[in-house]
């Protein structure tokens, strides 16, 4: 078995915008939804900009379960298994992917008040609106991230320690392989006992 | 609760814009943080929490005066049965009960402030050790039941959240007889634990008052150390807020509970604002089926909200700054640690938040005295007391609350260096690591003094 997350963080990090943007545009969404739909004002590019990035984001994961159902097939032999690595804390992914989405979302809601023209949204709203759109999404993406990132990171690990293998040159002319070590003779059993084993069943005989 | 506080006849113009104050009360916490920097980023390791503390023997015999302990329990016990005679047996309407002004204002506002201006007065007045030291006289009878080391403080914080969400979100804290029963039930449990499990096992794990005054105390100049047996041996006094470097064990239960202090406190200026209404309006229809308690689920819905966002985002700029700093020792410790900072916040939100409650509201129980339970008594004559407003003005009022809350987040940004340094691996880490924390305190502060300023001022 290998033991993964010995580099960890290959998928977390590199995806990490791509799932913020996406994750906070969801979020983004739901508010909106919610208060008075999105298809109106400022907030009318949401519906397609989150389409956008779910649609990057389904790919990126899609790409890291691909990924990992390489290393599947590329371990061989008898430890088929390919156990996922080390997690991150839940709380910890939660706590990064809400801010980061919070962050885009009350700038998102800065700029559309600026490019309206409209005063900027009170302090309470975006605190409360910000919360109820992004919190559940950050907590959802934060189980898929843990999810795949521990799998993506032994599956990278798997994939280029496979690599490796291939790569490898081999040598043109194998070496002789070593000579076997002589047995030790066995000591002749006697004939008599060597006899007495063959024949009928016991059975057969007390018959 | 249908008490005048948050309600002023006038609002208050501001002279300046609104965004004006917030970017100075910002800039005062830059500049505290530049200060910081300049004086105090030199002390690494156990020096950088080093701070001095002088011995009071005369509070120590004050302390241990058996007399003293009686008197304080007394006045705990008498406000706990004032509470419950009056609520049960007193007028129903909130501002004619002194159930109401004993429970929200001189306990649950004063109390919790003076504790932080003074020292730890709960375990003076804690009516029910009182009242278990009454039924033992005095003894510690061995506990019947243990209680793990694992419980931590989560009953407790799990208690403090109930209160809470009974003075925010349930809708019935302004009813006096809910309170009375309230306070019986608690009592019951409460004395029940302590003979069960032993009267500090269950004040320090489950007790939520009692963990919550544990923690604003240390805000407090006064330094006790007791023996094995409770009694105090030494007495201290010390600057304000040092306490809050004091070592403490570590635990998310700990984390927890300074967390829900802040998030209800700001739920609670959140809920006057109105960004509120709308944000109730937009989600009654999705529980308007469950008819009465849609109210109550609507906000305790986002009370939860609140306590989540802020323990995240707690999280997210503890990770930066052990990130930029590079902790040495247990890193729950240090969470643990920096979330003790956060008190200072905690307690002058409070008070600014409060001071209307303090100031004007505390005043009217006064008239009450006259006829506690609403029965035409005239037992002292003091029915005809009008409150005076002279200390709370809206401009008054307003000017108050920017200097507690500046004054709150300087503090912190104080302690949250200093800590820093004793954590962090180097001065230089330990600087570096503070720049999240400075962008925390300065958006807390601007929140603080956003959601503060909603009730009482207009702009000019």
């Amino acid at each position: 078995m290998i033991r993964h997350g010995m580099r960890p963080r290959r998928f977390t990090g590199p995806a990490l915008p791509i799932i913020v943007l996406a994750a906070s545009q969801v979020g983004h969404l739901l508010a909106s939804e919610l208060r008075a739909g999105p298809r109106t004002g400022a907030h009318g590019y949401v519906p397609a900009l989150t389409t956008v990035a779910l649609g990057i984001a389904g790919a990126t994961v899609l790409a890291g379960v691909l990924a990992v159902a390489a290393a599947h097939v590329a371990r061989t032999g008898p430890r088929a298994a390919l156990l996922p690595g080390s997690r991150p804390r839940l709380l910890d992914v939660s706590a990064v992917l809400f801010a980061l989405q919070f962050a885009l979302f009350l700038a998102q809601e800065t700029l559309e008040a600026a490019a309206c023209g409209a005063a900027l949204p009170d302090i309470a709203g975006l605190l409360l609106w910000g919360c109820l759109g992004q919190l559940p999404v950050a907590l959802v993406a934060a189980l898929a991230v843990r999810w795949l990132g521990a799998r993506f990171d032994a599956a990278a690990e798997e994939l280029s320690a496979a690599a490796g293998r291939a790569l490898t040159p081999r040598p043109a002319l194998a070496p002789a392989p070593a000579a076997p070590a002589a047995r030790p003779a066995r000591r002749p059993r006697p004939l008599v006992a060597a006899i007495s084993q063959r024949g009928p069943p016991a059975l057969l005989l007390r018959a | 609760m249908n008490l005048y506080l948050h309600a002023f006849g006038a609002r208050y113009d501001l002279p300046i814009s609104l965004a004006l104050y917030l970017y100075a009360a910002a800039g005062v916490v830059v500049v505290s943080f530049v200060m910081v920097a300049i004086f105090a980023s030199d002390r690494t390791g156990d020096r950088a929490v080093h701070y001095p503390r002088r011995e009071a023997p005369f509070l120590l015999a004050i302390g241990r005066s058996p007399v003293f302990r009686a008197i304080t329990g007394a006045i705990g016990v008498l406000g706990l049965l004032a509470i419950i005679v009056t609520g049960l047996f007193g007028s129903q309407t909130a501002v004619q009960n002194p159930s109401q002004y004993l429970t929200w204002i001189y306990f649950w506002a004063g109390l919790v402030i003076l504790s932080g201006l003074v020292g730890n007065l709960w375990t003076l007045l804690n009516p029910w050790s009182a009242i278990y030291d009454l039924i033992t006289r005095g003894g510690r009878p061995v506990p019947r039941l243990r209680l793990p080391d694992a419980v931590g403080v989560w009953p407790a914080a799990v208690a403090y959240l109930l209160f809470a969400l009974l003075e925010l979100a349930s809708g019935v804290a302004n009813r006096p007889v809910v309170i009375a029963s309230l306070a019986i039930l608690y009592s019951v449990v409460t004395v029940t634990g302590m003979l069960l499990f032993g009267r500090d096992r269950w004040l320090t794990s489950c007790e939520g008052f009692t963990v919550l005054f544990s923690i604003i105390g240390r805000f407090g100049p006064v330094e006790s150390e007791r023996d094995g047996e409770g009694r105090l041996t030494k007495v201290w006094l010390r600057p304000w807020g040092t306490g809050l470097l004091q070592r403490q064990r570590a635990g998310w239960d700990w984390v927890l509970f300074v967390i829900l202090m802040l998030s209800s406190l700001a739920f609670d200026g959140i809920i006057a604002t109105p960004a509120w209404q709308s944000f109730d309006q937009t989600l009654s229809p999705w529980v308007q089926g469950l008819g009465g308690l849609a109210e109550p689920v609507v906000r305790t819905f986002g009370m939860l909200l609140l306590i989540a966002a802020f323990l995240l985002i707690f999280v997210a700029f503890v990770r930066l700054m052990l990130f930029f700093g590079g902790a040495r020792g247990e890193e729950l410790v240090t969470v643990t640690a920096f979330a003790l900072t956060l008190v200072p916040i905690a307690l002058v939100y409070n008070a600014a938040h409060n001071y209307s409650y303090l100031t004007i509201q505390s005043q009217a129980i006064i008239p009450l005295l006259a006829d506690p339970l609403g029965r035409g008594w005239h037992l002292l004559p003091t029915a005809g007391y009008q409150p005076s407003f002279a200390l709370a003005g809206a401009s008054t009022v307003w000017y108050m609350q920017i200097i507690l809350i500046v004054i709150g987040h300087v503090v912190a940004v104080y302690l949250a260096h200093l800590r820093a340094g004793e954590r962090f691996l180097s001065a230089q880490r330990a600087l570096l690591s503070q720049y999240p924390m400075l962008v925390l305190m300065v958006l807390y502060t601007m929140t603080s003094l956003w959601i503060l300023a909603q009730p009482i001022t207009r702009e000019g």
